[in-house]
């Protein structure tokens, strides 16, 4: 592959600001009439969200631990080909991984990548202390490209000085930019990241405030100079048309709920679905309209404890899924989409019923459930994965299924890392409908979206084929 | 003899530094031990927790106000009769005044030869937590980092991923794992700690911080680690002998201090230089209502005016006595909110608080610090306890800014050479023999401090004897 001009921004911790300044210096760049492919690394939607929102055009995750290095290469050089520079944001330390030797790091991932590292440092209550950790992670692998530093939260003119100073003269590498600490303070924060975009009516202007930001704090010329470094990186060779070839699944429909409720859908999730000629359809969960015609429905992650009140409400489309869902319509719904099927969602002392297609309900914490990477053995007999099966994924969540109504349901998954239902099962189903807290990525699970369509094939062939020009609702009443 | 020592330090502020050397401190006294304690920097607040702690007072260490000898000299001498000495550092290990670093955390413990624990805040990070300690190692290697402490560990994987990480690249035991909590009795504000007068149940913080510290800390490996402290008490030129009283004859001096919940911060070696200068101290409280007592100089510290502003301001009989002490000649020295309190009002929000009003200025509280480090001042000749272009070395932290009341009757006190002061170019107030200033100064620091207010407070009682041999009979006269 030819030159990639690309970086990847790192950090000393989770919550230094290397989230607000990709969106800035993506958003600044773009300004400049650059085009730029944006990725995140590790699987996180919400981060990746305002990337996208920033470039204009989706943000890729890139995740070392889910996706195997050559998938993770294929899939960097696909979209950084031929863009001006491509922007990796990192995720949590740099050196950060899942275990003690950082594997699956952002350090890892930028050796693997060759890229450049710019280290955000979080300078708060700190002057040239910050030099002693930047020349440690310097050191503690000589092989991590480390560039530059961006200072965060600095206090005044003074104390950039100092900062500036001790680390140009320790540490022997540029600081290109320094960002004071007032200007960031009412920037939308929840859970551990950021708003999502949908949830933010603010949030195109937030990314242009946050643009002027980075053009005001940060040498753009010297990053760009610091991108276009970068050695050539070979790629593996991509098959462009491997797919176009068999359209096997043209005439089916995918549904997916996308509203302010359900937003986390993974681009290549989407793609996976679509690749083989599925058409899909965007649903809304929040207004009362009965379910459209649909092969197989996909309810991705969200909020639905901060639409609670609407979702419950809406009998109608509730009424609908949950008729079509008795008729065998197949749905795979993860963490919001499983909260959505269960009977009731309890938010402090309220209860808000939902679809009831499981006989669980789930309750919302203060604090998460379970939060990180999830590996699971496919133990149970299924609609979508045969048994045996092993799938990484990760799960982040709120929400939790008391103990006591557990037993009453079938699961599929066993759980070898992470907590998923109860820390050890996970993968609840009933019908043609799996419920669970874990998230897959297709990269890192291809035969994850081959059980969708095989499912909708069947659905479609045995509910519509015969009776294509009666009405959805026939259909219903007939199957029932 | 070495003394056995210990400095606590970190990465940044904020990183639990005054939990974990508080919470020490107290259960190394449960164990049996003799701790004193010290901290670094000129803070009051620390101290104050600290000192409360060990019940016994806190003697700040700073290299940047005071000379090495000076340090050298309190640090040995403070540390004699007690088994542990405890020290806890300030900001990020390695940051001083210059690029040099010179008088950072890192600076003393060399100094006092005293080994390093090291807080990590642990929070959102797993494995770069190796790389930041191999950091520290790298940038100077004479310090020694003789421990760490692991802070805001959420859960076993974590701290195993953690420890695992620096024990691979590093030889530094971790000694101390604290899981991220919420404390119940934590003091903080504003940029540190509640001040313990302020606190309700001051103690119950310090129990809360000696449980936590007694179920996270390898304490007997943490005592073993500060016999490593290697001064001796010989090994310097040192007089350890109690200063002999520099003014013997000058007994008699009565120096009044308002020490309450509004004002409280005085280094405890400027009260004993003002008692070695020949003076005893009368504690005053400026929340009663009684007029001031009979005194011949007031010395009033820093503190929260801020918060008692209504019962400051209710006590009319205190505040006008102030004013006619002030008017008649008295000396006053007054420090931050002892300059606050001088002046007409004070400013919050919207509410006017009327203060003692020596000074026509009114001062008015901000949200944001206004002033906030060392301060270097030159004395001008307006000044009444100093000799014009004497320089002095304090520092300030307050929140309020002096609004003058043009034209004043009020004169400037200092030229700023450093810092903030009151409006950058100048500190101190001064109206006849009151001054009042935004620096705080430290006797170990400038010893020339409390010789000038024992002389200001002698001068003026012989003054007043004069003035009542010569008229004694405003009586008579009737």
């Amino acid at each position: 592959m030819q030159n990639a001009p690309r970086i990847i921004i790192g950090a000393l911790r989770g919550g230094s600001g290397k989230t607000l300044l990709s969106i800035g210096i993506t958003a600044a760049l773009r300004r400049r009439g650059l085009s730029i492919a944006v990725f995140k690394k590790g699987p996180d939607y919400i981060d990746a969200g305002w990337l996208g929102k920033a470039a204009q055009r989706p943000c890729r995750n890139l995740d070392s631990y889910l996706f195997d290095k050559e998938t993770l290469k294929k899939s960097f050089c696909k979209w950084a080909k031929d863009q001006d520079v491509s922007i990796i944001e990192g995720n949590r330390g740099l050196f950060d991984g899942v275990n003690a030797s950082g594997e699956y790091s952002s350090a890892e991932l930028a050796k693997l990548l060759k890229t450049p590292v710019i280290l955000i440092v979080d300078a708060s209550k700190m002057t040239r202390t910050a030099a002693a950790l930047v020349l440690g992670c310097q050191a503690l692998d000589p092989d991590v490209l480390i560039k530059s530093v961006i200072l965060n939260r600095v206090a005044g003119p003074r104390h950039e000085k100092t900062l500036r100073d001790s680390i140009e003269e320790y540490c022997s590498i540029p600081v290109i930019g320094a960002i004071n600490k007032l200007y960031l303070e009412d920037f939308p924060q929840r859970h551990l990241g950021l708003l999502p975009l949908s949830e933010h009516s603010g949030a195109n202007e937030i990314v242009e405030t946050v643009a002027n930001l980075v053009e005001r704090s940060i040498d753009l010329d010297r990053l760009m100079k610091l991108a276009k470094s970068a050695d050539p990186l070979d790629c593996p060779r991509i098959l462009e048309n491997q797919s176009r070839a068999m359209l096997e699944h043209e005439n089916l429909r995918i549904g997916i709920l996308k509203d302010s409720a359900f937003q986390f859908y993974y681009p290549e999730n989407l793609q996976a679905l679509t690749s083989t000629g599925a058409s899909l359809v965007e649903i809304t969960a929040l207004e009362p309209r009965p379910l459209p015609r649909v092969d197989a429905l996909y309810i991705g992650g969200g909020f639905p404890e901060t639409h609670a009140e609407v979702l419950a409400k809406n009998t109608t489309f509730k009424e609908s899924l949950l008729l079509a869902i008795k008729a065998g319509l197949p749905v795979y719904a993860e963490c919001g989409g499983l909260m959505y099927l269960a009977r009731q969602l309890t938010i402090d002392e309220t209860t808000y019923p939902m679809v009831g297609v499981f006989d669980v309900e789930t309750v919302l914490e203060r604090r998460p459930q379970g939060h990180g990477y999830m590996v699971v053995n496919v133990v149970v007999s299924n609609p979508f994965f045969p048994v045996g099966s092993v799938l990484k994924g990760h799960e982040f969540h709120y929400s939790f299924i008391p103990s006591d109504n557990i037993n009453t349901n079938s699961y599929a998954f066993k759980v070898i890392r992470g907590h998923g239902i109860n820390g050890s099962v996970d993968g609840i189903f009933r019908y043609k409908v799996l419920g669970t807290y874990l998230h897959l990525h297709t990269l890192g699970a291809p035969l994850w979206a081959m059980g969708i369509l095989n499912q909708a094939r069947n659905y479609h062939e045995t509910c519509f084929t015969k009776t294509d020009d009666k009405s959805l609702t026939q259909n219903y009443l007939f199957k029932a | 003899m070495r003394i056995p020592s210990l400095l606590i330090s970190a990465l940044k502020g904020g990183s639990g530094k005054t939990l974990v050397t508080v919470g020490l401190v107290a259960a190394i006294r449960k164990r049996g031990l003799v701790p004193s304690v010290f901290k670094k920097g000129p803070d009051y607040i620390d101290s104050g927790w600290l000192s409360l702690s060990a019940g016994r007072p806190c003697y700040n260490l700073d290299q940047h106000l005071f000379s090495e000898e000076a340090v050298l000299n309190s640090f040995i001498r403070r540390s004699l009769n007690s088994d542990i000495s405890i020290i806890e550092g300030n900001r990020g290990l390695f940051d001083g005044v210059d690029n040099s670093g010179s008088s950072s955390s890192a600076e003393l413990s060399k100094l006092l030869r005293s080994p390093t624990l090291m807080i990590i805040d642990c929070s959102k990070m797993t494995g770069t937590a190796a790389a930041l300690v191999k950091g520290c190692q790298q940038f100077d290697p004479e310090l020694q980092i003789s421990g760490i402490i692991l802070n805001r560990i959420k859960g076993t994987r974590h701290e195993h991923v953690v420890r695992q990480a620096i024990e691979r690249i590093t030889t530094i035991p971790v000694v101390g794992v604290i899981p991220g909590m919420k404390l119940r009795n934590f003091p903080q504000r504003h940029l540190g700690l509640l001040p313990i007068q302020e606190h309700p149940s001051a103690i119950d913080f310090v129990e809360e911080a000696r449980a936590i510290v007694e179920s996270g800390l390898d304490l007997v490996e943490i005592e073993k680690i500060a016999l490593q402290g290697a001064i001796t008490p010989n090994s310097h030129l040192l007089n350890l002998e109690p200063e002999l009283l520099k003014t013997g004859s000058v007994n008699n001096i009565e120096i009044g201090i308002l020490h309450d919940a509004a004002f409280q911060f005085y280094y405890p070696e400027n009260l004993e230089e003002l008692t070695l200068n020949g003076a005893n101290i009368v504690e005053i409280n400026s929340l009663e209502s009684k007029p001031l007592p009979d005194i011949d100089a007031l010395y009033i510290g820093g503190g929260f005016p801020e918060t008692h502003a209504e019962r400051l301001a209710e006590n009319l009989i205190f505040r006008e006595s102030i004013k006619s002490f002030v008017e008649s000649g008295g000396p006053v020295y007054a420090e931050c909110g002892g300059l606050m309190f001088l002046a007409k009002s004070l400013v919050i929000d919207t509410k006017v608080f009327p203060m003692a009003g020596v000074f026509s200025a009114k001062s008015v509280l901000n949200r944001k610090p206004q002033g906030l480090g060392y301060v270097e001042l030159k004395a001008r000749g307006s000044n009444p306890f100093f000799d014009g272009g004497v320089t002095l070395r304090g520092h300030e932290f307050h929140y309020s800014t002096m609004v003058l009341d043009y034209p004043t009757k009020e004169s400037w006190a200092f030229d700023v050479l450093r810092g903030q002061g009151i409006d950058g170019a100048h500190d101190g107030l001064a109206f006849k023999n009151a001054l009042g200033l935004y620096t705080h100064i430290h006797s170990l620091g400038e010893p020339k401090w409390a010789g000038s207010i024992v002389r200001k407070a002698k001068n003026f009682r012989v003054a007043r004897k004069i003035k009542s041999d010569a008229c004694p009979v405003e009586e008579d006269i009737k």
